[in-house]
């Protein structure tokens, strides 16, 4: 079973259109989404959700269409992490336990421990790295299958999101647990999906295996008349330099003469991002 | 249902410590001046409390985040609704409590006029929470008390015209019905009743169809 399938998803605002986006996050991996501020993964996160409407499309989480029930299987994490400023650990715990079917105060208490969490401490004058450890905590502790996560490391300091992503990894050594996540640090994507999503301008760029994307797409140097000579579906992003031009390419689709060096797949989102622009 | 309930209890008990501790300085000084009517604020400040919950709520981010728990939209309105219906019969309870108080140390008790502050400080508990619920689910809590003055400043506006213009004899059958007690009760009780159902029929619609 796939953890979540989307197909053809379409959702128009002022000015912004999220244009057909079609993705399948198999049971068991990760899945990260990239894009610019902007760029559609925070309304591509909420439509799956339900937190928003879409016009078109169709969305599959768990095997099935997004309702309250489901909900029990999902832990969810958001840029602003959403709990009442004035509650403690220990309140917020409470509330949970009433909330959840499946949730389980051994493994919420571990998780609290393992953060060092002030249990009674209010939330409003928690720091943001522990404000999203809190969050991600709730997240572990209902015994959920998918984890969906909008932006959860953005402005942590290194140290915290080194410690977000070994739990991350952590959770998905059960083959049965996913996780798709979103993030514009894409190195910390880089170190934890097995899959990249990218999405730019609301449109879905690729959607590949990592391993697939870092083997298949290579740097070249050359001049730019070579370049301009490629088979233009090959050149997937190009720097023109005062000496040289620097290009990723498909490198099934170039010659073998070409050397080629390995890329990052930041250096893909940029160089991709910027060809589009 | 009980998760929520809990939550709502929880962020009011603990952002209106000091609004709580009103309460009894309300009673005391009421009883003191012998003003029942300020009783009376007591139910109109608890009505309060819900509406100032629902701007934290906005604040937290908590209105995003429920969605994201396995809550039907549906139940996240009721649970606004049942702390609202919950504080009223409070505030009811307390300003009874205290008039018959009042009436022991006084030496005449009228159960007449206490059921009749009874029903009074239900009314007033619902009635404002109730038009304010659904303009603050639809327009924000900021932008929802704008509205909410606005619609009691027409009905404000246009009741006492109705009153002093007076052609179908509109206050003589007010008093009326307000002399005749038991009339006036069920009357009351069934008008802030509908009033709350036609409310929260409203919300759900509203919060059903609202995207965050």
């Amino acid at each position: 079973m796939n953890a979540i399938e989307i197909k053809d998803l379409t959702k128009e605002y002022d000015g912004f259109k999220l244009d057909n986006i079609s993705l399948v996050l198999p049971s068991g991996c990760i899945m990260g989404l990239i894009g610019e501020n902007g760029a559609g993964k925070s309304t591509t996160i909420n439509s799956i959700l339900g937190l928003k409407k879409y016009k078109k499309g169709s969305i599959k989480v768990l095997g099935q269409d997004m309702n309250a029930k489901l909900k029990n299987d999902i832990g969810v994490v958001l840029d602003e992490v959403g709990l009442p400023e004035a509650l403690n650990v220990k309140n917020i715990g409470t509330i949970m336990r009433n909330v959840y079917s499946n949730w389980s105060d051994d493994d919420f208490n571990r998780y609290i421990n393992k953060f060092s969490l002030p249990e009674n401490k209010k939330f409003g004058d928690f720091s943001k790295g522990m404000k999203m450890k809190l969050a991600i905590a709730i997240a572990l502790s209902h015994n959920a299958k998918l984890l969906i996560l909008d932006e959860p490391t953005s402005g942590l300091d290194p140290l915290v999101r080194d410690e977000i992503i070994d739990i991350l990894i952590e959770f998905t050594r059960d083959e049965d647990h996913s996780i798709l996540i979103s993030s514009h640090i894409v190195s910390d994507l880089e170190k934890l999906c097995d899959y990249i999503a990218f999405i730019h301008k609301g449109k879905l760029m690729l959607c590949e295996e990592k391993d697939v994307l870092l083997e298949r797409y290579r740097f070249i140097s050359a001049t730019e008349e070579q370049i301009n000579e490629l088979d233009h579906d090959a050149v997937k992003g190009k720097k023109v330099g005062k000496f040289s031009t620097e290009a990723i390419v498909d490198q099934e689709l170039i010659p073998e003469s070409f050397r080629t060096s390995p890329v990052t797949i930041e250096d893909l989102f940029v160089f991709m991002a910027k060809e589009e622009n | 249902m009980k998760g929520l309930l809990l939550k709502e209890s929880l962020v009011m008990i603990k952002n209106n410590k000091a609004s709580l501790l009103i309460i009894p300085i309300f009673a005391v000084i009421g009883i003191i001046n012998k003003q029942m009517m300020f009783i009376l604020l007591i139910p109109v400040l608890l009505a309060m409390l819900p509406l100032g919950t629902m701007t934290y709520d906005e604040i937290s981010r908590w209105n995003f985040y429920v969605q994201c728990m396995p809550v039907e939209k549906k139940r996240i309105v009721s649970s606004k609704y049942l702390t609202v219906v919950i504080l009223a019969l409070a505030g009811a309870f307390i300003v009874g409590c205290i008039k018959l108080i009042y009436d022991i140390a006084a030496g005449e008790t009228d159960h007449r006029v206490i059921i009749m502050m009874i029903i009074t400080a239900f009314t007033l508990g619902l009635l404002v929470p109730c038009i304010s619920i659904p303009l603050n689910l639809k327009f924000g809590t900021a932008k929802g008390r704008i509205f909410y003055l606005i619609f009691t400043g027409i009905i404000c506006g246009v009741l006492p015209s109705m009153f002093l213009s007076d052609d179908k004899n509109f206050t003589v059958k007010l008093a009326k019905l307000t002399g005749h007690f038991s009339v006036f009760s069920i009357i009351s009780v069934a008008a802030v009743l509908v009033l709350l159902a036609v409310s929260w029929t409203i919300s759900s619609m509203i919060y059903e169809h609202k995207e965050i």
